[in-house]
């Protein structure tokens, strides 16, 4: 008979079944204890000792950073404890920014949170901390050290799992802050806008930049006719925060709520995926042809293509020269409607931070103007619809107006790691049946597995392929390249694990909450009468319309001479 | 002008018709024949039977392999349209 080892909880005997510290064994015996440095995707730190257990003989240990061990004593409630855990809030929210009301956390904020769950009423000491900088100098994240608690997890996420590396601890003791190197600007470091560290961030030091007042006044002037797209990671995560479930496909109520607000047109960023699709599948084509500069690089996420340039510029001539889906869509709708009377104005409502710096990047400006007026994330969305009083659970869905309203399967499954690849080989088989869906799907691009490879028969040769999300992956991955230790055909990048689904710009969700909002994307594929992007009869029309002659000059971006390196 | 076109019926579609057409729209674009070459996808020509994509060359039809379609053009295509300029 196996031996079954326990421990004892508050008196409680527990089973040990694996799991990595007392933090998790604890909660099996129904107890959350309180953390602030503690995030389960990120390793230990064990700074903030809010998690804190009393031993049998009295001793402290951090439940966090402690693994189980049979025959262990502890307890998590004792009078002690209570104490010193009020004492750690009070000492953090001495030196803590307290204008909850106007901060764009409120309401999600753990420390605001644990002050309301251990009844703080009051803090004996005054802030004599400086008040410093605030760094608004980014697009994509704006921080406020006066906000932050040290917990460090945006400094494990940048150099741990994004491996960029742009933040840190600087100085020692009381005057420990984060800071980048030298304290520059975080616009001028090798931060990559991807946002992870204020998707992390458990209260309002770092914060997604916020760009809806600038939508608001556009939906304002009747002289302006604003336009929108929709990205496909939008409509699987609007869950929890609009009672819907997670993963829940909410893209019919999401275009009702944007008529409602004043938007003219709405349209589906799945549209420009399919130029994406068609644009890609040549470039890889022609490569393959002539043997000329393999592996090639996706370059629809913008975080990705920065940490090129900043990290590995050796890299940039074997990134595609396809523009994003964003952008692709953005060139052809406003170069559609350039003649329209009203001045253009396009939105594109996204689950990512640093689509917010692609969108002001020169090379998609025309004549000074940008091609993407806006970028707002998916949780400015949510705050826009909860400020105009729409009741979001009431709303009747809508579709997508015309002329641009024609979406494909291909294009919606570019939200999760893997779809941008799955598109492409549906485009490159030669077997268009049903039966060609499935051996798409089953050549391992699909699951949020960080690096998936697939070999793939074309013609008379193999295509060879790696899907990696992550920054860090894709860091190792880029360096056995580097190295030849192994070679490739065609690498898909997503810089946020789990691909545009983890977004920063998205409501924060852990792993399964990712995974779920990737199925929904398969599940709004299924349901798609198009499957291919060679097959959108619309996107097809363009080519023969206003793309004629201008492919090039509308579709695609040459980073290697034209882009501004920010190295 | 040189006509170009290519069935999209369900049997073609099936042997990859929309790769064909996407690929010559490509390469149309690439060459700058958009006034040259009226292009235009057709309803079942009535050549399921055959093993490939039915296209049609100034009237004259054939089917080719849907990775045979850069071939096609490069092959039968472009003289094609030199032809129509003399």
């Amino acid at each position: 008979m196996e031996q079954r080892e326990f421990m004892t909880v508050d008196g409680i005997p527990v089973e040990l079944n694996g799991e990595k510290n007392l933090l998790e064994l604890i909660r099996k015996a129904g107890i959350k204890l309180p953390t602030f440095c503690y995030h389960s995707e990120l390793s230990v730190y064990g700074a903030c000792r809010m998690c804190m257990v009393e031993t049998e003989r009295g001793g402290l240990e951090a439940a966090c950073s402690t693994p189980p061990k049979a025959g262990m004593v502890i307890k998590t409630n004792t009078e002690r404890l209570r104490r010193y855990r009020k004492n750690i809030l009070e000492l953090l929210l001495a030196n803590h920014c307290r204008d909850c009301t106007t901060c764009s956390n409120n309401g999600k904020c753990k420390l605001q949170d644990l002050a309301m769950r251990f009844n703080i009423e009051g803090v004996r000491f005054p802030n004599t901390a400086p008040q410093p900088q605030k760094d608004d100098s980014s697009l994509c994240i704006a921080r406020d050290a006066s906000k932050c608690i040290l917990c460090g997890d945006c400094v494990r996420m940048c150099n741990e799992v994004q491996s960029v590396g742009a933040i840190d601890f600087a100085y020692r003791g009381s005057k420990m802050e984060i800071s980048t190197a030298f304290g520059m600007p975080i616009a001028q470091s090798p931060c990559v806008g991807c946002g992870q560290c204020a998707a992390v961030c458990p209260t309002g030091a770092i914060v997604v930049r916020d760009n809806a007042n600038r939508v608001w006044r556009a939906l304002d002037d009747r002289g302006v006719k604003v336009t929108a797209q929709i990205a496909p990671a939008v409509r699987v995560a609007l869950g929890r925060e609009m009672g819907l479930r997670e993963g829940e496909n909410s893209m019919g109520k999401i275009v009702a709520a944007l008529h409602r607000m004043g938007f003219d047109e709405v349209y589906d960023t799945s549209t420009g995926a399919d130029l994406t699709v068609l644009e890609e599948s040549e470039e890889l084509l022609s490569h393959l042809e002539s043997g000329a500069a393999l592996p090639l690089f996706t370059s629809c996420c913008p975080a990705w293509v920065q940490f090129c340039e900043k990290s590995h510029p050796e890299l940039l001539p074997h990134v595609s020269t396809c523009r994003s889906p964003m952008q692709m869509f953005a060139s052809v709708i406003k170069e559609q409607e350039k003649t329209s009377s009203r001045r253009q104005f396009h939105v594109a409502v996204m689950p990512c931070t640093a689509k917010k710096f692609e969108a002001a990047r020169e090379e998609f400006c025309v004549e000074g103007a940008p091609n993407v007026d806006a970028v707002i994330t998916t949780q400015e969305l949510i705050r826009m619809i909860k400020e105009s009083g729409v009741v979001f659970e009431d709303l009747e869905p809508e579709a997508l107006d015309m002329p641009f309203g024609m979406t494909s399967g291909a294009g919606v499954i570019f939200g999760v790691t893997g779809g941008v690849t799955e598109a492409v080989l549906r485009r490159l088989a030669s077997d268009k049946s049903r039966g060609g869906l499935y051996t798409a799907a089953l050549t391992g691009v699909r699951g949020m597995k960080s690096v998936k490879e697939a070999r793939v028969p074309y013609l008379d040769r193999e295509v060879r392929i790696a899907v990696v999300s992550g920054l860090s992956n894709a860091e190792s991955l880029i360096q056995k390249i580097l190295s030849g230790e192994e070679r490739y055909d065609f690498v898909e990048v997503m810089a946020c694990p789990g691909g545009c689904v983890s977004g920063a710009g998205q409501p924060y969700s852990a792993s399964i909450g990712k995974a779920e909002r990737g199925e929904g994307l398969y599940a709004v594929d299924r349901v798609s009468s198009i499957k291919r992007s060679e097959e959108n009869s619309l996107v097809q029309s363009l080519y023969g319309d206003v793309l004629k002659g201008r492919v090039h000059e509308l579709l695609h971006v040459d980073y290697v001479k034209d882009g501004g390196h920010n190295a | 002008m040189t006509q170009l076109s290519v069935c999209i019926g369900s049997a073609c579609h099936l042997k990859g018709a929309y790769n064909v057409i996407s690929t010559f729209q490509h390469l149309i674009e690439t060459h700058n024949l958009h006034d040259k070459i009226a292009f235009s996808a057709k309803f079942c020509t009535k050549e399921c039977h055959k093993p490939g994509v039915a296209v049609a060359l100034n009237g004259q039809k054939s089917v080719i392999a849907a990775e045979e379609a850069r071939k096609f053009f490069q092959e039968q295509v472009l003289p094609a349209v030199e032809q129509a300029q003399d």
